[in-house]
């Protein structure tokens, strides 16, 4: 990246300035490449992503496991792995004084005072994302020094109003340590301390994950409550779609690390336009208040990442693959109101069942 | 959560019980019965053991003064019991209850080797100096491999990494007593740079043991090969240890959530990282302190360092058999002090320890 970044946030050059921000928009993700070094070769773990998210929404972004998602978002904050690095594409995020920031040529302190000051993290909750040695209280205040928020007694007293915000007792939590809490409790803990420092956008990375149905109800609620009251931006990372229904205003939907449909959420769950979501939605029990449909698995599993077959990702999976999907990989397709799909056949994609029994056969 | 009072009133019913019970739970109080225990339990075997040994170490001695002293029996016999501080004519637990009421009082008999001197004396004179040359030693061991460990796992697969990763495997392979030997050939006698004659002993001759500095840098001078030999020794260990430990903390889920929040990175290295790679060492800590008498038996002879090391080779080349269980007792006592403070140490370091969590 680049070396030498000045303290001060620089504005956009003069040639970037054609692709502006527009003013509602906190964070642009252009034809973004993640690629991790194997012992068999480079693998493209995201593959072209290109995603915008305005101010105040809530982007869903689905998938199975292993669909890139999880190295999407930590691409953002720019958290991978040694082994793993971004090979092209940019991605610009407006900060709070309207300044916009390129994410991948942030460097030393600049790129600390982004992370959680600007853009702040939820992980999985069944990582053990709180030191074990420290209290809870201590990663509240190491946070808010490391921002140069020295006030103690201040940043103590903001972690209780927010662990009460996220329905916890905030001086008992305060003073535990992570084991002394059950697993919702430190999701909640996690949750409270990403709105810490007021964050333009928060990620939050399969945040129900590893609990138990009841605790995913309560974390779905708090975090839906705390949105009414904050009014944050965020995008969370899912395999859930019930939880992509409840949260979001938009749905992406993410195949062997590529965007192939992007829509509001009504679009994508009732009019879904490329056949991995309809097999996603067909794959679990009705979202709305359908009448019971039987459940399908979509045929076969996804592609090896380091030998993807040609043309469309999906073809060898899908029910309406023709000799040009093998052929020819699709671009985007408008196929409604800021809905895209990447799909040659999504005048025909319908949920009708028929279509995939037939795949399956 | 409604449950919880009925249970309370319960216990409340058997009402000794319960304190026994939140006696038992107080965690020092627990580490200290155990160790009280441990003690007992080895005392008890090393007076089994010793009179299991065939031919007795009493009845060799009595032989031996009857036989070569023309002792009648009953004079070799009192002279045993007062070496030994037991009466052998007595049933053997009688002898053993003896035993316990002698080591209750510190009295662990009289030395063979030098008659009238009580082997507590012996051990209180030696044990010091072997407990500030392992301990030191130790100490530098463990601080330079912490260091050395987090270094090799941040820079894991630079030139660097790979020459101390050789120099800790070479330093870990090398035996203690030949580190010592090989230090004496070279730089003592080959290249005459360590005037190894005058290091020899605690302290030179004439030097008091007083809090000066002169007595400090005396002891230091005496000590230093010891020192410095258990230290390289014990460094290669650590600091491999440390290597592991660091990389599989580094790959911890807090860590990278720290480093989402922006944290500084010294501060992430130091209390995200080091403080839980660290965690795991110290168990090994607490084994390796164990070896303190053991590894100072083979290191203080070479350098003729008078330390309980190099009483414990004397009193085994001349079976001065209530010595050596004095020593062995001693060793028992050490390790289990030790091993408690370690522990205790531990429980402040690991929250985990000091105060168990709900098992959800």
């Amino acid at each position: 990246m680049i070396g030498n970044v000045p303290s001060d946030f620089r504005l956009p050059t003069s040639d970037s300035v054609i692709g502006r921000l527009a003013d509602d928009v906190v964070l642009s993700i252009e034809d973004l490449w993640v690629e991790y070094q194997t012992p068999a070769g480079p693998m493209q773990a995201v593959r072209g992503a290109t995603l915008e998210i305005r101010r105040g929404e809530a982007v869903a972004l689905i998938g199975e496991s292993g669909s890139g998602k999880t190295t999407l978002g930590l691409a953002l904050l720019r958290l991978l792995t040694r082994t793993a690095r971004v090979s092209r594409g940019r991605a610009r995020f407006r900060i709070g004084d309207g300044r916009t920031l390129e994410l991948f040529s942030l460097g030393g302190s600049d790129l600390r005072r982004f992370r959680w000051q600007e853009c702040a993290m939820v992980f999985q909750a069944a990582l053990n994302s709180l030191n074990p040695v420290l209290k809870v209280r201590d990663h509240f205040i190491e946070t808010a020094r490391a921002h140069g928020r020295k006030d103690d007694r201040q940043t103590s007293e903001r972690a209780r109003e927010l662990l009460r915000m996220v329905q916890l007792d905030g001086e008992r939590v305060l003073s535990s340590y992570p084991h002394e809490l059950s697993g919702g409790m430190r999701q909640r803990v996690s949750i409270a301390l990403s709105l810490l420092l007021e964050p333009q956008l928060i990620i939050l990375d399969e945040p129900t994950t590893a609990l138990d149905i009841l605790t995913q109800r309560a974390i779905i609620d708090v975090i839906r409550s705390l949105r009414q009251r904050l009014n944050f931006t965020m995008m969370f990372i899912s395999h859930d779609l019930s939880l992509a229904a409840e949260l979001a205003d938009r749905v992406a939907t993410m195949y062997a690390g590529e965007l192939v449909e992007v829509g509001k959420v009504r679009d994508v769950f009732y009019t879904p336009k490329h056949p991995y979501t309809v097999g996603l939605l067909n794959a679990v029990p009705p979202i709305a208040g359908e009448e019971f449909t039987p459940l399908t698995a979509i045929p076969g599993s996804p592609p090896d990442l380091l030998a993807m077959p040609s043309g469309c990702s999906f073809h060898p999976r899908c029910p309406y693959a023709t000799e040009l999907c093998v052929r020819q990989a699709p671009p985007l397709f408008a196929v409604g109101n800021g809905h895209q799909a990447a799909c040659f056949h999504w005048e025909r994609v319908t949920r009708r069942l028929d279509v995939w029994e037939g795949a399956v056969r | 959560m409604v449950a919880i009072p009925q249970e309370r009133s319960a216990l409340a019913r058997f009402n000794g019980r319960d304190v026994l019970g939140r006696l038992w739970s107080h965690f020092l109080l627990r580490r200290i019965a155990k160790a009280l225990f441990t003690v007992f339990f080895v005392s008890t075997l090393i007076f089994f053991l010793v009179r299991l040994l065939p031919g007795s170490p009493v009845e060799v001695l009595i032989a031996q003064l009857t036989g070569e002293y023309g002792y009648s029996y009953e004079m070799a016999a009192n002279q045993a019991r007062s070496l030994f501080a037991i009466d052998p004519n007595q049933p053997l637990f009688l002898q053993y209850i003896d035993y316990l009421r002698n080591l209750m009082r510190g009295d662990l008999g009289q030395s063979l080797l030098s008659p009238g001197v009580p082997v507590t004396a012996i051990i209180l004179k030696y044990l010091p100096w072997t407990l500030f040359s392992v301990g030191l030693g130790l100490l530098l061991a463990f601080a330079g491999g912490v260091v050395l460990g987090m270094v090799m796992a941040y820079r894991r697969n630079s030139a660097l990494d790979h020459l101390l990763s050789i120099a800790a495997s070479l330093f870990y392979s090398v035996p203690s007593y030949l580190f010592g030997i090989m230090v004496i050939v070279f730089f003592g006698i080959r290249m005459g740079l360590l005037p190894i004659a005058d290091m020899r002993g605690t302290l030179s001759s004439g030097q008091q043991v007083e809090l000066s500095v002169a007595f400090i840098k005396d002891a230091l001078f005496h000590a230093a090969l010891p020192i410095v030999t258990y230290a390289l020794t014990g460094l290669g260990a650590w600091m491999l240890l440390m290597k592991s430990s660091t990389i599989a903390a580094l790959e911890e889920d807090f860590v990278t959530a720290a480093r989402a929040r922006g944290l500084p990175e010294r501060r992430i290295a130091i209390l995200y990282v080091g403080r839980n790679a660290i965690l795991p060492l110290f168990t090994q800590l607490t084994i390796s302190i164990g070896f303190i008498v053991g590894g100072s038996f083979l290191v203080e002879p070479i350098f003729q360092y008078q330390g309980i090391g190099y009483t414990l080779f004397k009193a085994i080349q001349s079976r001065d058999y209530p010595l050596l269980q004095g020593i062995f007792l001693m060793i028992t006592i050490s390790v289990v002090v030790t091993n408690l403070i370690a522990d205790l140490l531990y429980s402040r370091l690991d929250p985990r320890i000091r105060r168990p969590g709900r098992s959800d």
